[in-house]
């Protein structure tokens, strides 16, 4: 059950807090990633659903929900403001922040999708295609749902503390 | 990282409290967000020249009265060197 307190914004948030959500947005979405591959691994290899296939994908839910609510918190919250403002409103450090968050992300891509491409290679050489490619169509799903967030997921974690108080004005920003 | 990176000290606190103005009314001035003022005072943002100069502009001072890439001297004892190299 998702609690309201856990969706509530909780203004002023410190850069800690925020990381720790980060944190576990990247974790919970890394066992989706995971689970979602075994249930394709899991339904193919049988041809029907079993033990395994259900437990995979009761897993992929969970930390699928678990994601949902890390991210939606982040996004919710007042720290995120600079990730809701379009580009052309933020002053120069803001869009640095951008830039920092656009390059970290650029780079994890570039991390992701080289790792398909050794998983590829790999499965290849294997001589199991319909087998793994099942299970690497179930992982593309999830990877794009996960890269939408991603650069909302970095904001959150450069952007350093908010110092001055101002709440209501950070709220308009 | 960058550990290199070149300091620049500012009287922006300074500056600020003799005019009486808050971070938000010289952030709305120059046209940046109110915590940008804040990181700027702090040293933790070196501002781009554009910024610099609209700062400049917004005191009626030279940039190098404001920014500085070595310590500033507070505005009390320059002002008092200044006097005593007039005499």
């Amino acid at each position: 059950m998702i609690s309201k307190s856990v969706l509530k914004p909780k203004p002023l948030a410190s850069q800690k807090v925020r990381r720790r959500w980060v944190f576990s947005y990247i974790i919970s979405f890394s066992i989706a990633l995971l689970s979602i591959v075994l249930v394709g691994w899991s339904y193919v290899e049988t041809a029907a659903a079993n033990n395994f296939f259900w437990m995979s994908l009761s897993i992929f839910i969970v930390s699928m929900l678990a994601a949902v609510v890390a991210f939606v918190r982040l996004l919710s919250s007042d720290y995120a403001v600079l990730a809701r403002t379009p580009i052309s409103k933020l002053d120069e450090r803001q869009v640095l922040v951008h830039y920092r968050a656009t390059e970290i992300c650029f780079h994890t891509l570039s991390i992701i999708f080289c790792l398909i491409a050794v998983y590829v290679f790999f499965i290849q050489i294997m001589g199991l295609p319909l087998l793994n490619q099942n299970a690497l169509a179930q992982f593309f799903g999830t990877t794009a749902t996960f890269i939408t967030g991603l650069k909302i997921a970095m904001i959150a974690w450069l952007e350093p503390d908010l110092i001055e108080e101002a709440p209501a004005k950070i709220a308009s920003a | 990282m960058n550990s290199d990176k070149l300091t620049i000290y500012n009287r922006l606190p300074v500056l600020r409290a003799e005019r009486g103005l808050s971070r938000q009314e010289l952030a709305d001035a120059v046209g940046v967000n109110f915590q940008t003022i804040g990181y700027l005072e702090r040293g933790d943002y070196n501002p781009s020249l554009e910024l610099a100069f609209k700062l400049s502009e917004y005191f009626n001072l030279p940039i190098e009265v404001i920014f500085s890439t070595k310590p500033l001297k507070p505005l009390s004892l320059a002002l008092l060197e200044q006097k005593e190299k007039a005499a």
